[in-house]
């Protein structure tokens, strides 16, 4: 994979994340489709494993320090580094170990690998911050109510990846993808 | 040095290692990551802000009961002005009377305080919109304060309480976010038996609701609502809140009322930080 290529496109989809969810979100619900995890799901899909979890890993990083939630006083915010990581990473392995079985050009494909990526995400998430609030009295977290609403992200973030999968599909050559992978027994156009 | 020490699968895992015990360790011993956000924020910012402006432009914010005439919006906005200028006036006048009673008893007044504004755009939100945290660029360097910094739109509707301030950025909690509490409140009468005082706590659907006074009568749908709260700071004081949008009477006689604000949190492009700046005794500022 070209880094730079993908640090690039990562920059770009983080800051379109950043600066549309608020506007994109579905009225005042907090459910808003993540465009940086159809990036991790579409290196997933695409990129050697090692590699995938890398950029998984890089891009968790990045969205868990623009992630705040409010300290339990409702004073002060914290930033807690790794839940959305982990996320990244374990859904990303879990597309790596799926992706012989699918199609990767079909739009569909990407709808469901990046709400099945966004779940994963969503139940680290809450299971990480869920631990913590056991324990770290800083930070109060009512699971139920929360992962209904990442739910709805993750979905929402599935049928966000019909519009975007395609365009990342189209940067393809870019990534210095092409070739890298051939599916045991099959021939390279199912990639 | 043993082959494949560093080799990425090896790394991967020890990195892994490293943020499950970020991901679980308390507060107070991963603090030190703030300091590694503002500049990721930095150069995420490029892409951020534009992003924001044309997601603002392509959705303008929807302003309840607004008139497409550009007079009659100018002229709402200007009676907006009076009515929170004569809330703060209202407020400051008690304020006043107590602190002259204060006096009265022997107590110093060592200093007093004045609102600077500051004119910053709304950049984003968090990656996490639990909480509904609006993204300001505006940080410490300009003069916000955590906690004693609001932020209002128009200049006199309350939009929420800086939370949190870096460099360059501060994050702003909507007071009608479920995380934001319970806010002291005047509701505003036109036949000057008022302002009648209530209580208001966030509904989570973008309102807020509280009961009213005992003696409190006269209440109309559309009256305006200020702050009046002595657990926000200065800057908040007067600041309006929304309209009545619902009021109806409990079984014990009370009056519950629905307030909604003017312009939805989540659609603000812009805002005024109002932060608190010290006065001496002397009259000069710092």
């Amino acid at each position: 994979m070209n880094w730079v290529v993908f640090l690039l496109v990562s920059w770009v989809t983080l800051g379109l994340e950043l600066g549309l969810r608020p506007s994109i979100q579905l009225g005042d619900s907090g459910m808003a489709p993540s465009f940086a995890l159809i990036l991790v799901a579409y290196i997933a899909l695409t990129a050697p494993r090692v590699t995938a979890l890398w950029a998984a890993m890089l891009i968790g990083i990045v969205l868990d320090l623009t992630s705040e939630r409010l300290s339990s006083s409702g004073m002060s915010t914290l930033t807690i580094v790794g839940p959305t990581a982990l996320g990244c990473m374990l859904g990303a392995s879990a597309i790596t170990n799926l992706r012989a079985m699918v199609y990767r050009r079909s739009p569909i494909t990407m709808l469901m690998l990046a709400t099945l990526l966004s779940v994963i995400v969503q139940i680290v998430v809450v299971a990480c911050l869920a631990a913590r609030s056991w324990w770290d009295p800083s930070l109060v977290f009512h699971a139920r109510p929360e992962f209904a609403a990442r739910l709805g992200s993750a979905a929402y973030t599935g049928v966000a990846a019909l519009v975007v999968g395609p365009v990342l599909n189209f940067l393809t050559p870019l990534f210095g993808f092409i070739g890298m992978h051939q599916p045991r027994g099959g021939s390279a156009s199912r990639w | 040095m043993p082959r494949g020490l560093f080799s990425p699968t090896r790394t991967l895992t020890v990195a892994t290692l490293a943020l499950v015990v970020l991901a679980l360790a308390p507060h107070r011993t991963t603090s030190w990551l703030r300091g590694i956000k503002t500049p990721v924020e930095f150069v995420l910012s490029p892409v951020q802000h534009p992003t924001s402006i044309i997601a603002h432009f392509l959705r303008p914010p929807r302003i309840h009961g607004d008139s497409d005439d550009e007079t009659i919006r100018a002229l709402r906005l200007e009676l907006d002005r009076w009515r929170a200028a004569y809330a703060e006036t209202d407020g400051r006048i008690l304020e006043l009377e107590r602190l002259l009673r204060d006096l009265q008893s022997g107590a110093a007044l060592p200093s007093t305080l004045d609102v600077v504004q500051i004119a910053a755009p709304v950049v984003g939100a968090p990656s996490d919109l639990t909480d509904g945290l609006l993204r300001v660029r505006a940080g410490f360097d300009r003069g916000v304060v955590e906690r004693s910094t609001v932020a209002a739109t128009r200049g006199v509707h309350l939009v929420g309480r800086v939370v949190e301030a870096t460099r360059g950025m501060c994050s702003v909690l909507p007071v009608t976010s479920r995380r934001a509490g319970l806010i002291d409140a005047v509701v505003l009468t036109a036949d000057g038996l008022g302002p009648w005082a209530c209580q208001l706590e966030p509904a989570g659907d973008g309102t807020l609701v509280g009961d009213m006074v005992a003696e409190a009568q006269g209440l109309v749908v559309g009256q305006v609502v200020s702050v009046r709260d002595r657990a926000w700071p200065i800057g908040a004081q007067g600041l309006i809140l929304g309209r009545l949008s619902a009021i109806e009477t409990k079984p014990n006689g009370r009056l519950r009322i629905v307030v909604t604000p003017d312009q939805p949190a989540s659609t603000v492009g812009e805002v005024i930080l109002r932060s608190p700046r010290m006065i001496d005794s002397g009259g000069s500022t710092p």
